[in-house]
């Protein structure tokens, strides 16, 4: 894994790169891929998920998930939910005066109320001042991280994704934290965007591939790039999507089958 | 027999699916309308009810109350963006800004109803009322690919649902309709839907169609509806012919039976 620590280049212009150097679209690619999953699938999953699909996530990448202690899994789950709203806020232009409660207060309005937020509301004060610094530092570094957005981009945020493969026996679901392109731009123009709170892993390739595979199955065009952006640590990883990072997904997808077919 | 097909999205395929539209036109006669009419006057509830494609999918599940969220705001806001957008070329931002701030203006002057979207937003705060932005520009976005992908023809933002009411059955049909399509004279009804279809999918669209069709005065269904998926990158169509109509005012009838039937099977208050 090479990820980049630059504080030069924030992770829109890498994705975004050169106007002039960006291909045409490619469409070939979606065919191909969707022919090699469902083949290996169905020799995977067989007949018997007819009626109760196998759902494939992101987080199914991953050999073991991590280990936390349950306090800690409940702020790491906080945390992430909230950045991923300040993304969302971000990419329309909003401006943070106190992050912790805009972010609360806006996925409030988004959830109801729920069992994470109620275990924000009953940490003792101490707790929450902790935890409004947190997301505070957290949200600054994802400010700096992306940089600035072009007036002229059409951005998506939270895209969800459910691939059906294999007749509806396989759901291969997926959620790009941010999808960038240029309505009516003859250019291949959309690059994609994941962001996470930890620190980045082996996994974050395979996340970035995952997130270009599933992308490439849902419109049937290849995206131009994909890329990894920790708020942790302001690393980014910036990869072309090539057919060779495709296939590699695909095999990331089956392996992550055959192990949860294996549970 | 009902006619659904489907089709992966790529670039070109909803013009294929708009080129195959059936060259045959279906009216609804008033015979039917009255024959429509008679059998939801048969099931009608003491109060008035409002009956559409998504009761329809849900027919035999728990329906949550409605209320507003970002999710349920953003079609309503999306397509007022993007009709916005295309008559007055401005960018999608600038549009949703003035969409909102036209709600917003509506509950400073008191014409918004309580409940409405636009007492809703009004109640929010800056940061939420920027979230629910956020998810209606991508919807916005996602409509307006749809749009943008269509080559030739006529595409239109709709400017509202089609409402049927059924005479004397205290009934009101509402038929959701995202863009209109006229290509080579033929009319296409576009859906953008969230998620992935299911296996109620058509049949949801199919109620659809139907209600377009009772709203017209002229009753002329639609040559087609396509049902567009971009989640999934899935298009579903069905046809505008007699036996889908026929069968789509069945559908609405069965959760109309269905609502007549748990009401008056429940027990009474003391």
């Amino acid at each position: 894994m090479t990820s980049t620590l630059d504080s030069t280049t924030t992770v829109l212009q890498a994705l975004r790169g050169n106007r002039a150097d960006r291909p045409t679209p490619r469409v070939g690619d979606s065919a191909i891929l969707r022919a090699a999953l469902e083949d290996s699938l169905y020799a995977i999953v067989g007949p018997q998920h007819f009626f109760d699909p196998l759902v494939l996530r992101s987080q199914d990448l991953r050999f073991e998930p991590p280990v936390l202690a349950e306090n800690a899994h409940s702020f790491a789950r906080v945390r992430g939910i909230l950045m991923h709203h300040a993304l969302r806020l971000l990419s329309v232009g909003y401006s943070f005066n106190n992050p912790y409660e805009e972010l609360l207060a806006a996925w409030r309005c988004e959830a109801g109320e729920n069992e994470l937020l109620a275990f924000i509301d009953h940490l003792d004060g101490e707790d929450q001042a902790k935890f409004a610094t947190e997301i505070a530092a957290h949200t600054t570094a994802l400010r700096h991280g992306l940089g600035a957005f072009g007036s002229s981009w059409s951005l998506r945020s939270t895209v969800r994704v459910a691939n059906l493969l294999c007749a509806g026996a396989v759901a291969v679901r997926d959620t790009i934290d941010l999808s960038i392109d240029t309505i009516g731009n003859g250019a291949n123009s959309t690059v994609l965007l994941d962001l996470t709170t930890a620190p980045l892993d082996e996994t974050s390739e395979k996340t970035l591939r995952f997130h270009a595979l599933n992308q490439t199955l849902r419109t049937g065009v290849t995206p131009l790039r994909s890329a990894v952006l920790s708020t942790a640590t302001g690393e980014q990883i910036v990869r072309e999507v090539s057919i060779d990072l495709l296939t590699q997904a695909v095999a990331d997808v089956l392996e992550a089958a055959e192990r949860k077919c294996q549970k | 027999m009902t006619t659904l097909t489907t089709s992966f999205v790529s670039p070109g395929a909803l013009d294929q699916v708009l080129d195959s539209a059936p060259d045959v036109t279906t009216e609804i006669a008033s015979e039917q309308r009255n024959s429509l009419a008679e059998r939801f006057r048969a099931v009608s509830l003491p109060s008035h009810r409002r009956l559409d494609a998504w009761m329809v999918e849900r027919a035999s599940t728990h329906v949550t109350p409605f209320r507003w969220s970002p999710s349920t705001a953003r079609r309503v806001l999306g397509n007022a963006t993007l009709r916005y957008r295309l008559a007055h070329q401005v960018s999608a931002m600038a549009a949703l800004d003035e969409v909102v701030v036209d709600h917003l203006s509506r509950a400073a002057t008191g014409y918004a109803r309580r409940g409405s979207l636009s007492s809703w937003l009004s109640e929010l705060s800056t940061a939420q009322l920027a979230l629910v932005t956020s998810d209606a520009l991508n919807w916005s976005h996602s409509l307006e690919e749809v749009a943008r992908s269509v080559e030739g023809g006529l595409v239109e933002v709709a400017d509202s649902d089609a409402y049927y009411d059924v005479a004397t059955a205290r009934t009101t049909l509402r038929g959701r309709r995202d863009l209109l399509v006229t290509k080579d004279e033929k009319r296409t009804i576009i859906r953008l839907r969230s998620g992935a279809p299911g296996r109620t999918a058509g049949a949801g669209l199919r109620a659809d169609l139907t209600i377009d069709a009772f709203s017209r005065p002229d009753g002329r269904a639609a040559n087609q509806i396509i049902g567009v998926w971009p989640d999934a990158g899935l298009l579903l169509r069905v046809e505008g012919s007699l036996d889908d109509i026929k069968a789509g005012a069945k559908d609405l009838l069965r959760v109309a039976n269905l609502q007549h039937t748990t009401f008056y099977q429940r027990p009474l208050a003391s």
